[in-house]
């Protein structure tokens, strides 16, 4: 990585620079890592409620995240699950969730549903999780933000 | 900040000043320190749906069920008595303890939410549900409200 180095004539060691900032970049890299592959699954159209008494969401490989976004103009949720959205017929998305549950007894789906979405289209979402895991967490944020 | 001294050559080729560079990464620090204190943090709302599966435990005590209902006003009742979020906590701890007496037996929430109710209500009454520590949790859409 950077290349650098100090007066070895003079005896004195100076402030190496160029160490710095290659543990800065590898901090950076380590940062940013462990950031997008939470970022990827998140959905910017679902505002989450608010609930002060939830627990902190810890990463979990045997977690996985199902964003139900509420379309208020045509009063429509959506599921959007690994980046593909699902509306109307969430067989696939069944059969998908399954597959992934198969043979992992600690598979848990977070379902990540917009505060304004009505109870009967979280009813459904939760319906299709239902039919792959009876693990399954609500997404919110500690305080309004 | 820092006060040490700096040695400048002579030719005025000025040297790399780490002083400065130390003062503004306390202050970029101080900065992330101050606004992460006060984030908002993604969290989760641990709860059990009921299984689909037959229970193999046929020992297993009857479970206390408790029905809580939401108009689509966002109005909760329980036991047909209008109640808000704390009286809801202080309702499931009660509830809690009562299991804990009785030897942990399981308690089972039922949610039953008017297909236009707000799922940020419900989801306050899940926060209520997690304070008191309890987790499994079925929902029911009502058209009758």
């Amino acid at each position: 990585m950077a290349g650098g180095g100090g007066s070895i004539d003079s005896g004195e060691p100076e402030f190496q620079i160029a160490p710095m900032v290659d543990v800065l970049l590898v901090l950076l890299v380590f940062f940013v890592m462990t950031t997008s592959a939470q970022v990827e699954q998140m959905d910017v159209r679902v505002k989450v409620p608010v609930a002060p008494d939830s627990t902190e969401r810890k990463p979990d490989k045997n977690q996985t995240l199902l964003n139900v976004i509420w379309n208020e103009k045509d009063q429509k949720a959506i599921l959007s699950y690994g980046g593909r959205d699902y509306e109307g017929d969430f067989e696939p998305l069944v059969a998908l969730l399954q597959a992934k549950a198969e043979g992992n007894e600690k598979f848990e789906v977070i379902i990540r549903g917009d505060k304004n979405t009505p109870a009967r289209e979280m009813a459904a979402a939760i319906a299709v999780v239902s039919q792959a895991t009876p693990k399954v967490s609500f997404a919110t944020v500690n305080k309004a933000g | 900040m820092s006060k040490k001294k700096h040695r400048y050559e002579m030719d005025g080729d000025v040297g790399f000043q780490i002083a400065p560079m130390l003062d503004v990464i306390f202050v970029i620090m101080l900065f992330f320190m101050s606004l992460a204190t006060d984030k908002v943090v993604e969290t989760q709302l641990k709860m059990t749906l009921p299984s689909t599966e037959p229970s193999v435990d046929s020992t297993q005590e009857t479970p206390m069920e408790e029905t809580i209902a939401i108009d689509e006003e966002g109005r909760i009742t329980h036991n047909e008595e209008l109640v808000d979020a704390n009286e809801l906590k202080a309702t499931f701890k009660s509830l809690k303890d009562q299991s804990t007496a009785e030897n942990n037996t399981p308690i089972i929430v039922t949610i039953s939410a008017a297909p236009d109710a707000k799922w940020d209500v419900i989801a306050s009454v899940m926060n209520a549900m997690q304070a008191a520590k309890i987790s499994n949790v079925s929902f029911s859409v009502e058209d009758e409200f």
